[in-house]
């Protein structure tokens, strides 16, 4: 049986961490990854399997003998015990099982409903399972030692961020792991609806690419207009931070108003295709506007004109949001302050 | 294997959902089997077919790229959910099905008549998915946004650039968080679909993008946001990792996991930062990654769309595939053994299966239908 003994975890009953019981309860999940993984690989299962967590499954954690390498990801917690922000967030109600109490992962996954594992373990019969890999057993050309930025960079992703002329830049945190992730939570999820797809292939590459899908149609659709795009949505200075100048052609009458500059209204201003051919003019117009404001003044008064701009939050202004507080999306927890599941599920949080 | 041992074959879903939230989480349901029936109006299609570099002519709603690279393995129903009749219909379809999914901004929805209440007493057991910017209630819920807007509000561009430099968005290509949610969107779905099975209810999923993309930097929150700084390409869990230009003006990504390369690389004597982005800077992209590849490192160049088209690998992605029309459209961005996700259906024309859907599926008539038609109920074009 999966969780006898010393191995069930402190709570009775299914448990997502807040002591809540949610949809998949009663429903046994386990991650397990070989010492020799890639850190993005069992980010990746620790996502799915957190997702599953927060939706009331029971999850266990098989750790390699030495523990889980994510246990010592930096960034680390205040404190003496060093605590990796990352396996806080990642493995927060979850169980682990260390590899040398058991007898075997064969033992361990005959009590599960799904497992959710790297290409080297030996895949069980008769249970829903998703392997993660960084290219797919479909890519048997492409071997050899990546990263979460070696796969943004075959996708696309790094090409498409940052100044038509300037340095890439990556997403931050651990997007290409999570995207991932998201990826076999939906592959597990389907596979136990399923007796005739029980197990599915999820790699980082693929995952990565139909996120950024438009890299691909962009040159196929419009092969004249070869090289990368200006940025046509800014991000401009504010007096305590940033705003990211989002506007669609439409928006365009009711922003030079708010701006209310004269020359907004020149001819060189008044069509999408102007203004983008105009790009660095129209920006010395409206930069002055932004840079005497603070952003939250910037954005209410965007807010009462329907402009769709956003005022560049940092987590710190996060964690005193309005509409995350009403929404309860933050939960304290020892570790510290952290995202709920992002879904009410009924009315509330799973 | 049979189309018919996908995992939600015998689902039927309402699909709502445009542009590309909504409509590619749909999509994946597709993908798994369900049948997913589009529905626009004669008088609102789903604005990703309003190209901008569409010229309007011919069938011209029938010809955008997005729609197109989006909506295949779809059926498409044409019907006006703002006359009564229309609406009357909407609800008999709802009643025979499985999930409805919709991205439209708060407050569409009710305005129609077609609340979750309304939804839920023609059919208790439906699944409802609202997908939206910022969640169902709370102060901001009716606030109008874009991907973009959301990353800026959801602490993700803070993170993105250089620690020197400003803010970055990953701009309108991009727009990770109308990407991920269609992936997020999906698997609450699914488990939603698991979770009625058991509860034989229905269930209402309010699905904030924002939030999403905050979920997704999870970590960052732990630190009472004393932590929040930008981190270029640089990434802690790493030995070493940057984006270096090669003498060609290509740029390369490189990553050293645990420091072996970089000792390799500077034979431990040379400060390894400025060395090793001088040494790519002296040698043509090809040869630079074959160097750092000696060395040990993670390396891949920085591929453009051209260059990933081009890539020998690329036709084995699953993340696009061929529609029987042989249009290069999205693929799946995981793949099942037993049962592979394919393609089966090229995207729909405007209103194709209007009269399949609501002949097979309400037993309407002929001549139903036809006076549907002339009262522009149904169509197969835009009134507008």
């Amino acid at each position: 049986m999966l969780f006898d003994g010393q191995d069930r975890p402190r709570t009775r009953g299914p448990t997502n961490g807040y002591g809540v019981s949610g949809p998949l309860e009663g429903t046994r999940v386990v991650e397990a990854a070989d010492i020799t993984a890639p850190l993005h690989i069992r980010l990746a299962i620790a996502m799915a399997g957190k997702i599953a967590c927060e939706l009331g499954a029971d999850v266990a954690v098989l750790e390699p003998n030495g523990g889980d390498p994510i246990h010592k990801l930096p960034p680390f917690l205040p404190g003496p015990e060093r605590r990796s922000a990352v396996f806080e967030f990642l493995n927060k109600g979850k169980s682990a099982i260390s590899a040398h109490r058991r007898s075997g992962f064969d033992d361990l996954a005959a009590g599960a409903d799904a497992i959710l594992v790297d290409e080297s373990i030996r895949l069980p019969d008769d249970v829903t399972a998703v392997v993660v890999s960084t290219f797919g057993p479909h890519q048997p050309d492409l071997q050899g030692p990546a990263s979460e930025l070696t796969i943004m960079a075959m996708s696309g992703v790094l090409y498409l961020i940052g100044e038509q002329a300037g340095e890439p830049f990556r997403l931050p945190g651990h997007q290409p792991s999570y995207a991932a992730g998201l990826a076999a939570f939906l592959a597990m999820t389907a596979g136990l609806l399923a007796p005739t797809c029980k197990i599915a292939d999820v790699c980082l590459l693929d995952a990565l690419l139909w996120v950024n899908w438009k890299v691909v149609s962009e040159p196929l659709l419009k092969p004249a207009a070869l090289g990368k795009a200006v940025n046509e949505w800014q991000v401009v200075q504010a007096i305590d931070g940033h705003v990211a100048l989002v506007y669609m052609d439409r928006d365009w009458p009711a922003l030079a108003g708010l701006i209310g500059d004269a020359r907004l209204r020149e001819r060189r201003f008044t069509t999408r295709e102007s203004r983008l051919a105009n790009l660095d003019e129209l920006m010395t117009v409206i930069r002055p506007w932004f840079a005497v404001r603070h952003k939250a003044d910037i954005y209410r008064e965007a807010k009462l004109r329907n402009i769709p701009l956003g005022p560049v939050w940092t987590i710190s202004d996060l964690l005193s949001d309005a509409q995350y507080l009403e929404r309860d999306f933050l939960a304290i927890t020892p570790a510290g302050v952290m995202p709920r599941l992002p879904v009410m599920w009924n009315g509330r949080r799973p | 294997m049979p189309d018919s041992d996908l995992p939600l074959k015998g689902i039927r879903v309402l699909d709502l959902g445009i542009i590309t939230a909504g409509a590619a989480a749909s999509a994946l349901l597709a993908d798994m089997g369900a049948d997913v029936i589009k529905v626009e109006a004669p008088n609102y299609i789903d604005p990703f077919r309003v190209w901008v570099d569409i010229e309007k002519k011919g069938d011209w709603w029938n010809c955008s790229p997005y729609f197109n690279f989006t909506n295949r393995n779809k059926r498409s129903l044409c019907l006006d959910l703002k006359k009564e009749v229309g609406r009357e219909i909407f609800l008999r379809l709802v009643a025979v099905s499985d999930v409805l999914v919709e991205n439209f901004r708060r407050g569409v929805m009710d305005r129609l008549g077609l609340g979750v209440d309304a939804l839920h007493k023609v059919n208790p057991n439906l699944i409802i998915v609202a997908i939206s910017s910022q969640g169902e209630t709370g102060p901001e819920r009716d606030v109008s946004s874009f991907g973009s807007t959301l990353e800026a509000t959801s602490g993700m561009a803070h993170l993105t650039g250089s620690p020197n430099g400003p803010p970055v968005l990953t701009g309108r290509e991009v727009n990770y968080p109308d990407q991920v949610v269609a992936v997020f969107a999906a698997g609450m779905i699914t488990a939603a679909l698991l979770s009625r099975k058991k509860t034989g209810f229905g269930i209402h999923l309010d699905i904030s993008q924002r939030e999403l993309t905050s979920f997704l930097l999870g970590e960052k929150f732990l630190f009472d946001g004393s932590v929040s700084d930008r981190e270029g390409n640089a990434d802690l869990c790493m030995a070493y990792q940057t984006v270096a230009r090669a003498a060609d003006g290509n740029w390369i990504a490189l990553t050293d996991t645990d420091g072996n390369a970089v000792e390799s690389a500077t034979n431990g004597i040379h400060e390894h930062e400025t060395y090793i982005r001088e040494s790519v800077a002296k040698l043509p992209a090809d040869a630079a990654l074959a160097r750092l590849k000696a060395d040990g490192f993670a390396q891949s160049a920085v591929l453009d769309g051209q260059a990933i088209l081009q890539a020998s690998w690329f036709s084995r992605s699953t993340a696009f595939a061929l529609s029987p029309d042989g249009q290069l459209v999205k693929g799946f961005p995981f793949q099942f053994r037993g049962t592979p996700m394919r393609i089966s259906r090229p995207t729909p024309k405007l209103g194709q299966d209007t009269a399949s859907v609501l002949g097979g599926l309400l037993k309407l008539s002929a001549s139903e239908l036809a006076s549907l038609t002339n009262a522009g109920v149904i169509g197969d074009e835009p009134s507008q």
